[in-house]
């Protein structure tokens, strides 16, 4: 860290002395004794329009490393500029919108680039304005704040390359209006699928006993239920116990679907081998394709790697050969099936094929195992990407870059990694996914033509129906639900749907998807309707939960709230790394099925407690309550599933039911009973 | 795809021999045989491959990628126990192409500049966050292994570690499978690494 701050200290040294070095040369005063005019100003909506002038600027800092931040005299001017609301920003933005726009000139007889930033008063940075170019003569930027939190506004003007020091001008106008009425969601259709939500509940603590808390595993002081970034979610599909995995906590929940609505009983069943943790990973191998319900837990940290796993939902672990090594990989998954056509002879009686993907410097790669996990084949690359300012990008038509989501395979046994960000054949960065046919011996990657990838960039899923119809689900770049859908192995796609539009949906994060039958699947994803960049500190974005479904190989989608009156999260999601208060998420939700098609999906839930009927909390400012990340589970209580044999019984939430002019409306698929399907539109 | 040792000595060395013609400027500068493409299958031969895993090959199988500026090729040497198979994968400057990035520039820019990559500092107390990208980064840091080429790096994975080998305007990628201790796997690596050096 020390060298890291040295290089970025000289470097900031040097820029400053450049840029004086040239004003000296330009045969001018030091132009730190200049400031703009007036140095500080307020604006209201009441107010009217404003305007300065910036003094001038020098010298150039051509990469963006942040020196609006710190705004060297000569290089950088400033001015104050404090934003008055009518009410404050939590609340006015409730029912209102703003725009804060600043026009910025200035006039140059040299090439010349200078840039605009606008300084929240939580720090958020905004800028430079568009567009963001070289120009000689008259140079304009424009730069438009969304929705700014009132108080104190650092303006800052900043030379990226200016031969001679330019001065700037500027007029400001800060606009409000009444915020347009988000759609009125579609009433649930008749039948719709509904969810209800199971959150973890705390540690027990005292004389208090199960089923209202969770007992630590032995060893823990607690079962971290609520550190739950990035979890994983699966089913035993012969026991039906589901596992939520997060940190290195495996959370097993038992439903009681003998009452109404199910109960869940939590239970801390981490494996013994997961000490510290980073990036964990789960994967259940379950029935869907035949799998005998092992359970996998994978923890990358900073001094091992461990992967383990667990015959007996939990109770007992086992290490792999691989683990307790050292780890210079990142961002592993795993995940397993059927093996493709022809099958290799396996040295145990595993019968699917379990695959370790992570990347490593040059590559990523997916390793394969034949013998159930205990020990895996070399790493084969699936693709290259080179570290260019801090982000892993594609270097090639066929290549992907950033991070990928979670390896799947196919009931045919083709393997699939998705990645939001790959170029295709004329390097145009596009969500895809690397394809193995061979069992994972070797790979090619396939992009999604109508796709826009999305920066900085979250995770796409991709799902396979029991005919090998696969569902791609992954944030456009213009932050909307999108999933695509290929009956080939992505050679070629369906044109991209928008699974937010029912909501109005405007900023997305974590897709994930799930199929069933050959054309049903489940894509959940987190959604706002608020526009606006949910990277920035001064995001008012609310988030729910969405789920959308197709019963018609995705032709069309029914999308469902799937909290409806419990946010998921206030303000920003930051999907870009590092320490960050609107990070409590982490980078990705997941989804399953079980046998009888029910969708589950496993998510941290940031917004809790007070944090629900709160509109002023945000995850950006806090408290504690709107930077949660407790696990929790919503599970498919209604509706058609995945599994059209089931249709008509689901789920055994309500067994016996009588409904609907004394009609069985809910059947129970465990014993067989059918509800009747005339029931369900009278649901 | 696949190619069974029947047939791997037609594939068995060098294709498409010395392109000089074609060669990007970078790789005029290099030594002679970086102006070749080479196949990853004919750098290691199964008897080389059965020495050290103690298993025959039974299937090699090659891919190629060339794209853009940088030809990729890889040979998976896969033995009756995967745990026992090679993966080889060569990374060159293409000649056949401009080269806006070079092998050797992406080593560089893989194995150098993570020195500059963030000045962010853990958070003390952040045990519900994940930790931040620089430590990630750091977690991600090959070792360096000395006398192997002109540089060398070792990436430790729990069931997929790499030794990567820089030799011109071309370094590879050396991946054996998980059966064993991670230091004879560094070791086997190392071995067969040397017995491709040889060739380029």
């Amino acid at each position: 860290m020390k060298a890291i701050r040295f290089y970025l200290w000289i470097s900031f040294v040097v820029l400053v002395l450049a840029s004086t070095a040239a004003l000296f040369v330009a045969n001018l005063l030091p132009v730190w004794a200049q400031v703009g005019t007036p140095p500080s100003s307020t604006i209201s909506s009441s107010s009217g329009p404003l305007a300065w002038d910036f003094a001038p600027v020098g010298g150039g800092t051509v990469i963006n490393v942040g020196i609006q931040d710190i705004c060297p005299p000569g290089l950088c001017d400033d001015h104050d500029l404090t934003v008055v609301l009518p009410a404050p920003a939590a609340t006015f933005y409730q029912t209102m919108t703003a725009n804060l726009t600043f026009q910025y000139t200035w006039t140059s007889a040299l090439p010349t680039d200078l840039d605009i930033f606008a300084i929240s008063p939580s720090g958020a940075d905004h800028g430079p304005g568009s567009p963001d170019n070289t120009s000689t003569g008259t140079g304009q930027e424009v730069l438009t704040v969304t929705d700014p939190i009132d108080g104190l506004w650092h303006i800052r003007s900043v030379a990226a390359l200016a031969p001679v020091p330019t001065a700037a001008h500027v007029a400001v106008t800060l606009t409000i209006a009444p915020r347009p009425t988000a759609p009125i969601p579609p009433p649930p259709a008749p039948g719709a699928p509904t969810f209800i939500n199971y959150p973890a509940p705390d540690d027990c603590a005292g004389t208090q006993q199960p089923p209202s808390c969770i007992q630590p595993a032995t060893g823990s002081t607690t079962a971290a239920e609520h550190a739950a970034g990035e979890p994983s979610i699966g089913v035993d599909w012969n026991t039906g116990k589901a596992f939520i995995q997060a940190g290195n906590h495996t959370l097993r929940v038992t439903f009681n679907d003998s009452v109404n609505p199910a109960t869940a009983f939590w239970e801390d069943k981490r494996s013994p081998f997961a000490r510290l943790s980073l990036d964990p990973i789960m994967f259940v191998d379950d029935g869907h394709f035949g799998g005998p319900n092992r359970v996998f837990s994978s923890q990358l940290n900073l001094v091992t790697s461990e992967l383990s796993f667990s015959d007996d939902d939990g109770n007992n672990w086992l290490p792999t050969q691989g683990s307790g090594q050292p780890a210079g990989v990142d961002h592993q998954t795993v995940g397993g099936g059927p093996y493709a056509f022809p099958a290799p002879l396996t040295p145990t009686r595993y019968t699917h094929g379990i695959y370790y993907c992570s990347q490593d410097i040059v590559t990523a790669f997916c390793s394969r195992s034949d013998d159930g996990g205990l020990t895996f084949g070399p790493g084969i690359p699936i693709y290259t990407f080179a570290h260019v300012n801090g982000v892993d990008v594609p270097i090639a038509p066929g290549t992907c870059g950033g991070l990928h989501g979670h390896v799947r395979v196919s009931p045919d046994g083709t393997v699939y990694v998705p990645n939001e960000n790959c170029f295709d054949a004329n390097s145009v960065n596009r969500p895809g996914v690397a394809v193995s046919t061979d069992n994972g011996l070797s790979w090619v990657v396939r992009t999604v033509p109508d796709g826009e990838s999305i920066s900085p960039g979250t995770d796409p899923s991709v799902a396979e129906g029991a005919n090998n119809t696969i569902y791609l689900g992954y944030v456009n770049s213009d932050g909307h639900a999108k999933i695509a859908v290929s009956a080939d192995r992505g050679l070629h796609w369906s044109k991209s749907e928008d699974a937010g539009t029912p909501f109005g949906v405007q900023n997305t994060e974590f897709a994930e998807v799930i199929a069933g039958d050959d054309d049903r699947a489940a894509f959940a994803f987190l959604g706002t309707q608020t526009t606006g960049d949910t990277q920035s500190a001064d995001f008012q974005g609310v988030w729910h939960l969405y789920v959308a479904f197709t019963y018609d190989s995705g032709l069309t989608w029914t999308t469902v709230d799937a909290t409806p009156a419990d946010p998921v999260q206030r303000g920003c999601i930051w999907n870009q790394g590092g320490s960050n208060p609107c990070r409590n998420l982490l980078d990705f939700n997941d989804i399953t099925v079980d046998k009888f098609g029910r969708v589950l999906v496993g998510y941290a839930d940031g917004c809790t407690g007070s944090c629900v009927t709160d509109p002023t909390q945000n995850a950006s400012t806090g408290p504690a309550s709107a930077q949660d990340a407790l696990a929790t589970i919503a599970r498919q209580v209604g509706g058609l599933g995945l599994f059209k044999t089931f249709d008509g019984t689901q789920f055994a939430t309500r067994t016996g039911d009588i409904k609907g002019h004394g009609k069985l409306c809910f059947g129970s698929p465990a014993k067989g009973v059918r509800g009747d399907p005339g029931c369900k539109a009278k649901n | 795809m696949s190619r069974t040792l029947t047939i791997l000595p037609c594939v068995a060395f060098v294709f498409a021999g010395v392109l000089g013609g074609a060669a990007p400027q970078s790789a005029k500068k290099g030594t002679a045989v970086s102006k070749r493409i080479l196949y990853a299958c004919a750098l290691l031969t199964p008897a080389e491959i059965e020495a050290i895993q103690g298993e025959r090959v039974e299937e090699t199988k090659p891919t190629v990628r060339p794209s853009g500026g940088l030809f990729a090729t890889q040979c998976l040497f896969r033995t009756p126990t995967l745990n026992k198979s090679v993966s080889l994968f060569l990374t060159a400057s293409d000649p056949l192409h401009s080269v806006p990035l070079t092998a050797r520039q992406l080593w560089q820019k893989q194995f150098h500049s993570s020195e500059v990559e963030s000045d962010e500092e853990p958070v003390a107390g952040e045990n519900k966050k994940k930790l931040d990208s620089e430590r990630e980064r750091e977690s991600r840091e090959p070792r360096p292994i000395r006398g192997l080429g002109e540089e060398a790096y070792w990436v430790a994975s729990p069931v997929a570690s790499a030794l990567y080998v820089l030799k011109g305007e071309m370094f590879l990628r050396i991946s054996v499978g998980s059966a064993g201790q991670e230091s004879e796997r560094m070791e086997k690596s190392k071995a067969l690494a040397r017995a491709v050096l040889k060739r380029l």
